[in-house]
């Protein structure tokens, strides 16, 4: 299964970690998407709004048997931010209802 | 006394109802078409009983014993609901798409409310947001709005049936109870069930004949044993019986005469809709839960239409002996007239049949949506933030979708998936604000 994560890359294409969403009602939180996916199309438009000059996003293909392997995977390429993090899961509800959230702008502390 | 039995009432009738809704005990001094009907029924039966009148809270109706006047509870949005949807299956101008559209809809809804209290809250959730997104055509469904153009229409068959079926058939249901009440005969009963059985399509007939012999055995737990279909097919028959009468003795008061061949038509449609909102009832029961239920639950779950098989033919047997004495002037009509009848009474249903089966396509996929959670699109949740964000023409999902949620507060729903919702329609509520 191919899991994805958005990265964010600076000016010299060097990656500064997958891209979470810090300071939601669930604490830091990172969106892991089913590829190919339209929502992570929308969440790159969402976060393209908000980088640095000279960063931007990219998509990261996450190969993996299931969640765990992902979380195994990011942390092995040291692409995991720091501290605890929750991950929302394209399929399941938690990520719906996170995702919705995001866009009517209530998801935040 | 009188106030420890007040007391109770009121902790009994609260515990049934939630807390967001409101009731009362329905005065029987006025002179309204409801105790009219009551009057009716009070005869019919050899005990006192009070009504409570709701609002609010689930749409159900329901009879209460045990207390020291038995309690009939009457929901204006379970009647509400009634006029809704009958508004749709006899309007010629819903095309047959969209009424099956629009019977998923309202069936999805009122599953979700009952999961509320019965189910999980989750899928509560999803079923009503389902029931919302999307939806091509409103059919204004406002609590409240539906009861006051109900109380505008002409008092004819149609307004009688629509109100006070349900009422008279939980009557029926004390009558059933009293140790006094004549009963249908259990071979009446069987008859019907065989009939049923019989036409049940694609049962194989190795269940066909368990579902006999175990109806015969009379164990009254069993789902489709004669004592339980026995209770549902009386209550049915003695409130079209408390109809009739009523509807009969009604028309000259408010100038018009009665017409019998409205009141066979309207019995059908009213029974449809019963049955269509006790369907709801028991999938969201089920729903999400199917297997924690063991397989005697399944099956019993699985039965169910052939109960309301029986209850149809044995109102439509009711009905027949009914016209059958009207039209040849006899107290106890011979066979052969009551059959005319009875075909009278099939040909007069069969114009409302097509309807009543589109309306009941759209009962499957609800029930599809309810008991294969595997098929349930994954993003449900978000169709519905994006529709909110996308169209400023969503008041009526949003009122539908505030509706649910103060429901689950009042029943004290803890869930996330609730708490998402509440947070998703306060912010839309301040961004329209914001935008006046």
């Amino acid at each position: 299964m191919n899991f994805a994560a958005l990265q964010i890359l600076d000016e010299k294409n060097r990656s500064l970690g997958v891209c979470r969403l810090a300071d939601t009602r669930h604490g830091q939180l990172l969106f892991i998407f089913v590829s190919p996916s339209d929502e992570l199309q929308s969440f790159k438009l969402y976060v393209d709004q908000s980088l640095m000059p000279g960063q931007r996003t990219e998509m990261l293909l996450v190969a993996a048997e299931n969640l765990d392997d992902v979380r195994d995977n990011l942390t092995v390429r040291n692409l995991l931010p720091n501290g605890p993090t929750r991950i929302a899961v394209e399929g399941s509800i938690f990520f719906d209802e996170c995702f919705a959230e995001l866009i009517c702008g209530t998801i935040w502390d | 006394m009188a106030n420890a039995d007040e007391a109770l009432v009121e902790v009994v009738m609260r515990n049934r109802v939630g807390q967001a809704a409101s009731f009362r005990r329905y005065d029987r001094s006025l002179k309204t078409p409801m105790n009219f009907v009551l009057d009716r029924a009070r005869n019919q039966v050899d005990q006192d009983f009070d009504v409570y009148w709701i609002d609010g809270g689930l749409p159900e109706l329901f009879s209460l014993t045990g207390l020291a006047r038995p309690i009939v509870g009457y929901n204006t949005r379970y009647v509400e609901l009634l006029y809704f949807v009958r508004k749709a299956v006899v309007n010629a101008a819903f095309d047959a798409v969209l009424l099956q559209d629009m019977a998923e809809r309202v069936c999805l809804r009122v599953m979700a409310e009952f999961a509320l209290r019965d189910g999980s809250a989750d899928w509560a959730v999803r079923a009503i947001l389902q029931s919302v997104i999307g939806e091509a055509v409103h059919v204004v469904d406002i609590p409240g709005t539906a009861l006051m153009d109900m109380e505008a229409q002409p008092i004819e068959e149609a307004y009688m049936a629509t109100w006070f079926f349900g009422l008279a058939h939980e009557v029926g249901h004390l009558r059933s109870v009293h140790p006094n009440a004549a009963q249908l005969p259990d071979n009446l009963i069987l008859r019907a069930l065989e009939a049923s059985v019989a036409e049940w399509p694609h049962a194989p007939s190795s269940l066909k004949a368990e579902v006999l012999t175990k109806a015969r055995e009379g164990d009254p737990k069993y789902g489709l044993s004669v004592a339980r279909l026995r209770s549902e097919a009386q209550s049915d028959m003695f409130a079209a019986s408390v109809l009739f009468q009523a509807a009969v003795d009604i028309a000259p008061k408010v100038g018009r005469t009665f017409q019998l061949s409205d009141f066979i038509l309207e019995t059908y449609i009213v029974l449809n809709l019963v049955i269509l909102i006790e369907r709801c009832q028991r999938v969201a029961r089920m729903a999400d839960n199917l297997h924690d239920f063991d397989a005697a639950a399944r099956m019993e779950f699985a039965l169910h239409p052939v109960s309301y098989a029986v209850r149809f033919r044995m109102i439509k047997f009711y009905l027949g002996q009914s016209v059958a004495r009207i039209m040849f002037s006899a107290k106890q009509p011979n066979a052969e007239q009551v059959d005319e009848c009875i075909k009278l009474v099939t040909d007069t249903w069969s114009h409302m049949q097509a309807a009543a089966q589109t309306a009941d396509a759209g009962m499957n996929k609800a029930m599809r949506f309810a008991l294969f959670p595997e098929e349930r699109p994954s993003n449900l949740m978000r169709a519905f933030a994006r529709e909110l964000m996308r169209s400023d023409n969503t008041t009526f999902q949003l009122m539908q979708v505030e509706h649910f949620v103060k429901l689950a507060s009042s029943f004290g729903v803890e869930s996330e998936s609730v708490k998402v919702l509440q947070r998703i329609i306060e912010a839309q509520s301040l961004r329209r604000d914001r935008a006046k």
